[in-house]
């Protein structure tokens, strides 16, 4: 039982990492790019990747590549803490987009990053790399500080894990981003001057759920050059506002899956 | 075992809450110790939590879901025309692709003001009771359409349409109008407008529409469904301009 338990571990174990090893930069891999990423053997892989094409979670691509299946792409848009967040917070951001004309973002915390729930954007956005489902470390983010600076637990974690430079505008001295995060405690508006990506520039508003912890934060994200986030701190602000509202109304059924990650909830409790 | 973790997956997916391990046991009829043993290693893996005995999906699974080349690759290109077009008319407005013999709900905008619209992205539809179902199969090939109806043409209300010969005389008016308005064909008091997206040929794989309240028997809107029609029009020549977008919806053809 024992030799089987540990052979099973591997399988769902080995068939995730083939999943994982699609980062979205290379839409389609063949099987001896997936060999050499996941360090399995070729049979193996082959074996699994048959599996997973049967569940619909890998499709065949071009050439006999493989490619994540839209099988996954319905899955993990039910995943229901994000589905009801999101649907709620979904009219809200639209409303946003259309008062500013900017790229939009609504992300919750994972662990020490942010992870966007949406992201809206018209003709004209600035561009980008952000996509929805994405991650960025939080603490050179708008979203992520906005939540972050009503998070001790989230923001110890972040300075124990480091500061890392990603533009030369990222705040990397501990103790100017705490400088920072308390300003936006008192001010409730949290600004990303180019931290997180050169020509960029952003400025965000938390959204609290009904126990007033901040569980999520929306933002504006404009052309650093125009130096416009601050005209749009107030749009921000309202519409984080209004959601908050909004979230506090929302009966017991809707908190089951409040808990967005086992992150958040160690943080919640602590 | 990868066929039990999906089930597993699907399971936890479909629940408004989180499950515990008896709850889990009964839904997918596994033993006990088989369902433990696979929600563990599923926590491993970083696809589900568990938190006072009760087990949920984590949000790894979302964040695959949004490196789908036909999501991450289209979607830049399909909102900002949908925003467009949000912007003239006041109803929430729906994209989607041809997934089999279904329909997949791609995107969705709404507003605040309008009614609460209980459809979510990730959705699947039967494609003769919708707008973009039938806006896709009036642009496909009869092959597809048999293979739609061979799978059943089950009633919704009492206007959907639920034969072949229904079906196909539908889709020759679409082909004629060139669009498809489709009155509570899929619930009552609402008139759904689509129009099919073109990638590299005349066949439509994707379609987007317009939801409007209204009853089947009022005359509907020229304008919306003009709009509805120049919207899909702008889409499909964005689609093309951009090679990367032309290869992501070929993705979606995998019949």
């Amino acid at each position: 039982m024992a030799s089987s338990d540990a052979l099973d571990t591997s399988v769902v174990g080995r068939a995730f990492s083939i999943l994982f090893c699609f980062d979205g930069r290379r839409h389609e891999l063949s099987l001896a790019e997936i060999t050499a990423r996941v360090g399995l053997p070729k049979t193996t892989v082959h074996r699994l990747a048959a599996h997973l094409l049967e569940q619909g979670a890998l499709e065949r691509g071009t050439a006999g590549c493989y490619r994540l299946g839209m099988r996954l792409f319905e899955l993990g848009n039910l995943v229901p803490s994000q589905r009801r967040l999101r649907t709620t917070a979904l009219p809200f951001i639209e409303d946003l987009y259309e008062t500013t004309h900017q790229v939009i973002h609504f992300g919750v915390l994972d662990g020490i990053e942010v992870i966007y729930l949406e992201r809206i954007t018209g003709h004209d956005g600035v561009s980008c790399p952000t996509r929805i489902g994405g991650r960025m470390p939080a603490y050179c983010t708008a979203v992520g500080k906005a939540i972050l600076a009503h998070r001790p637990d989230a923001m110890h974690r972040t300075l124990q894990a480091g500061l890392a430079r990603r533009t030369p505008h990222t705040i990397v001295d501990q103790w100017r981003l705490q400088e920072g995060l308390r300003e936006i405690t008192r001010s409730g508006l949290a600004y990303d001057w180019q931290e997180g990506q050169v020509g960029v520039s952003c400025v965000a508003a938390p959204v609290f759920n009904r126990d007033g912890l901040a569980v999520a934060a929306i933002s504006v994200t404009s052309h650093a050059i125009h130096k416009r986030s601050e005209r749009f701190a107030g749009a921000v602000q309202a519409t984080a506002a209004s959601l908050t509202r909004t979230l506090r109304q929302m009966p017991d059924a809707y908190w089951d899956h409040s808990d967005l990650s086992a992150d958040l909830r160690d943080g919640a409790s602590t | 075992m990868i066929g039990r973790a999906a089930l597993l997956t699907r399971v936890l997916a479909a629940s408004a809450r989180p499950l515990t391990l008896a709850e889990l046991t009964d839904a997918t009829a596994l033993p006990r110790a088989t369902v433990h043993r696979i929600a563990r290693q599923l926590a491993d893996e970083g696809v589900i939590t568990v938190s006072n005995d009760r087990y949920a999906l984590s949000l790894r699974l979302f964040s695959i879901a949004g490196s789908i080349p036909a999501w991450r690759v289209l979607r830049p290109v399909v909102t900002p025309v949908l925003l467009d077009l949000k912007h003239q008319v006041p109803f929430p407005v729906h994209f989607g692709a041809r997934s089999g013999t279904h329909v997949l709900l791609l995107e969705k905008l709404t507003n605040a003001e309008v009614m609460p619209w209980p459809t979510h992205i990730g959705d699947r539809f039967p494609p003769h009771v919708t707008g973009l179902g039938q806006a896709i199969l009036a642009w496909s090939s009869t092959d597809m359409v048999r293979a739609v109806a061979s799978a059943g043409l089950p009633a919704q209300t009492p206007y959907t349409l639920t034969t072949m010969d229904g079906l196909l005389s539908r889709l020759q008016q679409i082909r004629r109008e060139g669009c498809a308005v489709v009155g509570e064909e899929s619930s009552r008091g609402l008139t759904c407008i689509a129009a099919p997206v073109f990638s590299h040929d005349r066949l439509a794989v994707m379609a987007l529409s317009v939801m409007t309240p209204g009853s089947r028997h009022r005359r509907h809107d020229r304008r919306i469904s003009a709009k509805v029609m120049a919207a899909a029009d702008d889409l499909s020549r964005a689609i093309n301009a951009s090679p990367s977008a032309v290869r992501a919806a070929a993705t979606l053809l995998t019949d």
